[in-house]
C-alpha cells in the first residue's frame, strides 16, 4: 500500500519527469514548516555537540596569551554561498572573544559584499562586548577576486604577522592546502570548516581541528542559538533519514530483481 | 632528538629541493615510462568516435593559466580528434580568465590541425553568469552569445548552420577547475538531455566520479594524467604524455617523505601527544 | 636534448616569455624564505588580477548588458518610440533586447550598493538579496535535488540487479558484466553512503549502533579523501611540470630530441 502511494506521489507530471522531485521537495518543506512551527512554540531542540567547536575558544585564548593576532577567513564563495553564511555567524562568535580579550582579529576577504559583511558582523560584535572603541576597520579588508593572488596575499599576511590562531572556514578550491600548509608552517594553531568535499582531506591533514561537510552548517546553527536555524536542521536531518531508509529499501528491493525503486527515481526503465 | 624525530622534522627546503630535482631529470630526460589508459577516458574517445552525425561539440574552457598544464592538454587532444573526424567544435568560456588560455588553443588548432575558424571550430568567448548562460544557451547559442570571441556575428558563421541551441550539441564537454563542471551536469545533461563529459583537474576531479559512476556523464578526465591517456589514443604524445615521467619520479618521492613523516610521527616523542594523533585521525568525536 | 638560445628579448612574445620566467621565478623564491621577490611579485599579481576583473566585468557585463541597452533605451525615447524604448515590438510583444527595461536590475543593483553608501537606506538591499536568493534558489533546488540527490540513489542502488538478468536489462545494465567485484563494489557504495549519511545526524546522540555507524562512516570519510588528496599531490606536480616545461623549454629554449 505504501508503494503504490508512492508511486502515485512519484507520479504527479507538473512537467515532465519532475514528479520525484516535486514530492521530495513538497515532503522537506513540510518538514521544515513541521519543524519551524515547533520552535515558536517553544520547543528546543538539541543537537548534538561538535567536538571541534570547544577548541574555538581554546585557540583564541592562546592567541591572547601569546600577544599576537587571529586571522579568519570566510572562503572563496560569495554572501549567498550556504558556507560563507555559516562562517558569518561562526566569525560573530569569534569577533566576541576577540574583542572581549583583546585581540587583534583579521578579516581578508576575496568578495567585497562579504567585506562588507564581516566588518558589519564585527562592529556589531565589539559593540555587544563594549568594546567599540578597539574596533578596526581595516583589519576586514579586501584583498581580489583572483584565485591564487588572494592565496598569495593570505599567505604573505601569515608569514608577516605570523597570527596565533589561524581560522579557515567557508567555502575553498584549490588553495585551501596552501593557505593550511603556510598556516601550519607559522605554527599556527588551525581550525578549518568547509563543504568543499575535494578540499576536505587537506584540512584534516594540516589543521588541528576540521568541521567536515554539514558539520560547518550544525557549528554555525549551534553558535547562533537561534531556533529557526537549528529547527532547519532538524528538518535536513529528517531529509537524511528518509533516503537513509528509501536507499536501504531500494537496495534489498533491487537485489530481489525488482526495478520499482529505480523506476520511482526516474531511472532509464 | 633520536632519528625517528629528525626524521619528522627534516627541514620542508630538503623536500622542495628533492621534488625540484627529481621532477627536472625527466623533463629534460624523458625515460619514457609505459602510461596506461582507464575506462573513464577511454569511453570519452569512444562516444566521441561513434558521432555521425556531425553535431558539434560543445568544449567549455571554463579554467584560466593557472590550471593550464593539466587541462590544455585534454583541449588539444580532443580538439585534435574531433578536427579529424570533421566534428565541428564551438567553444565557450564562464571563467573570465579563460579566453587568453583559450585563444592560444583556437590559434594552435589553426595551426597545426589546419582546422578553419566559422567552418570546423569557433570560439565565442566568455560570458557572466554561469547558470544563466547555460539556461540561455539552452534557448538558443546566439541569444548567449551574439558575437563570437573575434567580434564575428555567431548566426553568420558556416559551424552553427543547424546548430540552434546547446539541445543540438552532440556533446557537452566541460575542462573545469571549479565547480562549474556541476552546472554542466545538472542544466545540460540532467535537465536538457545533452550527453556531458568531465576534463577536470586532479584536484576535482574525485568529485566527478560519482557522476561517471551513476552515468551521468559519459566519460571523465582527470589531471594531466588524464590528458595524457586521451593524447595516446589519439595517437599524437604532447606535453601531457612528456610530463608523465615527471609525474612518476614526483610520486614516488611524496611516497618516499610521507613514510618518513609517519615513521618519525609514530616512533618519535610526536606521536606520543594523544590530543594531535586523534586530530590528524580526524577522530575528533 | 638540445641546447638553443634563451628566448629572444627583442619581440614581444619574447619579452613575454621573460617577465613570465623572471615572475615565476619571483614566486618560486618563496619555498626558500619570504623575500623581496616574492612580496613584489605578490603585490603586482593581486593588482594586475584586481585590474583584469574589474576591465573583464565591464566589457563582459556592465558595457553590453547595462549600459549599451539603456543608450538604445533612451535613443528610442528620444524618437517618440516608447514600446521599442522599453524593449516591446510593434505587436506589443517582449522583445529579447531589455533596452529601458534594465532600469529594474539597475535599481535592485544600487539597493545593494546602499550597503556602502546609506546606513539609514541599507534596508532596501534586502529586496535585492530577496530576488536574487529567491530567483537563484528556483532555479538550483529542484535541479540540484534531481542531480546530486535523486539521480545519484539511483546509481547508488542500480548495480544491485546486475545479478537478475530482467531488471539489469530494464535498469539498462549489461547483464553480462554481471561479476562478482561489481556485486562487492555496489555493497561496499551501499554501506560507505549509509554509514557516511548516517555519521552527518545531527539530532541523535553519537551511542549504540549510531555510534558504530559514525565509526564506520567516518572510516569511509577518510578513504575517499585520502584518494582525494593522492589525486591533489598529483595536481600539484602537474602545475610544478607545466612550469618547468615553460622554463626549460619556451624560456630557456632547450629541446628535447
Amino acid at each position: 500500500m505504501i508503494f503504490n502511494f508512492l508511486n502515485l506521489m512519484f507520479q504527479i507530471q507538473i512537467k515532465e519527469g519532475t514528479g520525484p522531485v516535486f514530492f521530495v521537495l513538497v515532503l522537506f518543506v513540510a518538514a521544515l514548516f513541521f519543524f519551524l512551527d515547533k520552535a515558536r512554540k517553544g520547543a528546543t531542540f538539541k543537537i548534538r555537540k561538535i567536538a571541534g567547536l570547544d577548541a574555538v575558544n581554546e585557540a583564541i585564548g592562546r592567541a591572547t596569551e601569546m600577544g599576537k593576532s587571529i586571522l579568519y577567513t570566510t572562503g572563496l564563495e560569495t554572501a549567498s554561498h550556504i558556507a560563507t553564511i555559516a562562517s558569518l555567524t561562526i566569525l560573530s562568535r569569534v569577533a566576541k572573544r576577540a574583542a572581549r580579550y583583546g585581540t587583534r582579529l583579521q578579516v581578508p576577504s576575496f568578495d567585497p559584499i562579504v567585506m562588507s559583511l564581516s566588518q558589519e558582523i564585527v562592529r556589531e560584535s565589539y559593540l555587544e562586548e563594549g568594546m567599540v572603541d578597539s574596533f578596526k576597520g581595516d583589519d576586514i579588508f579586501y584583498l581580489t577576486q583572483e584565485q591564487f593572488a588572494y592565496t598569495a596575499a593570505v599567505e604573505g599576511v601569515l608569514v608577516r604577522e605570523k597570527p596565533a590562531t589561524v581560522f579557515l572556514m567557508g567555502y575553498f578550491y584549490a588553495e585551501s592546502l596552501l593557505l593550511a600548509e603556510t598556516g601550519n608552517s607559522i605554527g599556527a594553531i588551525q581550525i578549518a570548516g568547509t563543504d568543499a568535499v575535494t578540499q576536505l582531506p587537506f584540512f584534516i591533514v594540516s589543521c588541528d581541528y576540521t568541521l567536515i561537510g554539514e558539520e560547518l552548517y550544525a557549528a554555525s546553527a549551534y553558535l547562533s542559538e537561534d531556533s529557526n536555524i537549528i529547527s532547519s536542521l532538524k528538518a535536513q536531518d529528517f531529509g537524511k533519514a528518509l533516503l537513509w531508509i528509501f536507499l536501504l529499501l531500494g537496495s534489498i528491493v533491487t537485489f530481489a530483481g525488482s526495478t520499482k525503486f529505480l523506476s520511482l527515481l526516474g531511472a532509464s526503465t | 632528538m633520536n632519528i625517528w624525530d629528525k626524521l619528522s622534522s627534516i627541514d620542508r627546503r630538503w623536500i622542495f629541493l628533492a621534488m625540484a630535482i627529481f621532477v627536472s631529470w625527466p623533463v629534460l630526460k624523458p625515460l619514457g615510462l609505459p602510461v596506461t589508459t582507464t575506462k573513464e577516458v577511454e569511453s570519452l574517445y569512444s562516444f566521441i568516435e561513434e558521432i555521425e552525425d556531425k553535431k558539434p561539440i560543445i568544449l567549455a574552457l571554463d579554467y584560466g593559466p593557472s590550471t593550464a598544464p593539466e587541462l590544455t592538454p585534454m583541449a588539444k587532444a580532443v580538439m585534435r580528434h574531433a578536427v579529424s573526424k570533421g566534428i565541428p567544435v564551438v567553444g565557450v568560456s564562464l571563467a573570465p580568465d579563460a579566453p587568453g588560455v583559450a585563444n592560444d588553443i583556437w590559434k594552435w588548432a589553426e595551426e597545426e590541425l589546419g582546422a578553419i575558424p566559422g567552418e570546423d571550430i569557433a570560439y565565442l568567448g566568455y560570458k557572466a553568469g554561469t547558470t544563466n548562460v547555460i539556461l540561455q544557451m539552452g534557448q538558443g547559442i546566439s541569444k548567449a552569445f551574439p558575437k563570437d570571441y573575434y567580434g564575428n556575428n555567431t548566426d553568420d558563421l558556416e559551424i552553427m548552420e543547424g546548430f540552434e541551441s546547446l539541445k543540438d550539441a552532440s556533446l557537452v564537454l566541460g575542462l573545469e577547475a571549479t565547480a562549474i563542471m556541476d552546472l554542466w551536469i545538472q542544466y545540460a545533461g540532467d535537465q536538457m538531455g545533452v550527453p556531458v563529459a568531465g576534463g577536470m583537474t586532479a584536484v576535482s576531479a574525485p568529485e566527478a566520479y560519482v557522476f561517471y559512476q551513476s552515468g551521468q556523464i559519459v566519460g571523465l578526465m582527470g589531471g594531466m594524467k588524464g590528458g595524457a591517456e586521451y593524447e595516446l589514443l589519439v595517437g599524437a604524445p604532447g606535453n601531457a604524455v612528456q610530463g608523465m615521467d615527471a609525474q612518476s619520479l614526483g610520486h614516488i618521492v611524496i611516497i618516499v617523505f610521507i613514510i618518513f613523516g609517519n615513521l618519525g610521527f609514530f616512533l618519535g616523542k610526536k606521536g606520543q601527544d594523544v590530543s594531535r594523533l586523534k586530530s590528524l585521525r580526524g577522530d575528533q568525536k | 636534448m638540445i641546447l638553443n638560445l634563451i628566448a629572444p628579448l627583442g619581440t614581444t612574445e619574447g619579452l613575454g616569455i621573460w617577465i613570465a620566467a623572471f615572475l615565476t621565478l619571483c614566486i618560486f623564491s618563496f619555498l626558500y624564505k619570504d623575500n623581496p621577490f616574492y612580496k613584489f611579485a605578490e603585490h603586482l599579481f593581486v593588482g594586475v588580477s584586481s585590474g583584469y576583473y574589474i576591465s573583464i566585468y565591464y566589457w563582459n557585463t556592465l558595457k553590453p548588458n547595462m549600459i549599451d541597452e539603456l543608450v538604445k533605451g533612451f535613443k528610442a525615447l528620444g524618437q517618440g518610440n516608447t514600446q521599442k524604448a522599453f524593449g516591446l515590438d510593434e505587436s506589443g510583444a517582449v522583445m529579447a533586447e531589455p533596452h529601458l527595461r534594465m532600469l529594474i536590475p539597475l535599481m535592485l543593483g544600487i539597493f545593494i550598493l546602499l550597503i556602502f553608501i546609506s546606513r539609514k537606506n541599507a534596508w532596501l538591499s534586502r529586496i535585492s538579496f530577496a530576488w536574487y536568493i529567491g530567483v537563484a534558489s528556483g532555479i538550483a533546488i529542484p535541479t540540484a535535488m534531481s542531480t546530486r540527490v535523486l539521480l545519484q540513489a539511483q546509481g547508488s542502488i542500480r548495480d544491485f540487479c546486475s545479478y537478475n538478468s530482467d531488471c539489469a536489462t530494464s535498469a539498462g545494465l549489461d547483464p553480462q558484466v554481471a561479476t562478482t567485484a561489481l556485486w562487492i563494489n555496489a555493497f561496499l557504495l551501499l554501506i560507505g553512503t549509509l554509514s557516511a549519511l548516517a555519521y552527518f545526524f545531527f539530532s541523535l546522540p553519537s551511542k549504540g549502533a549510531l555510534k558504530v555507524m559514525n565509526k564506520v562512516g567516518i572510516y569511509f570519510l577518510m578513504i575517499s579523501f585520502g584518494a582525494s588528496f593522492g589525486y591533489t599531490v598529483m595536481a600539484r606536480i602537474s602545475l610544478l611540470i607545466g612550469r618547468l616545461q615553460f622554463l626549460f623549454y619556451e624560456w630557456l629554449g632547450i629541446t628535447i630530441s
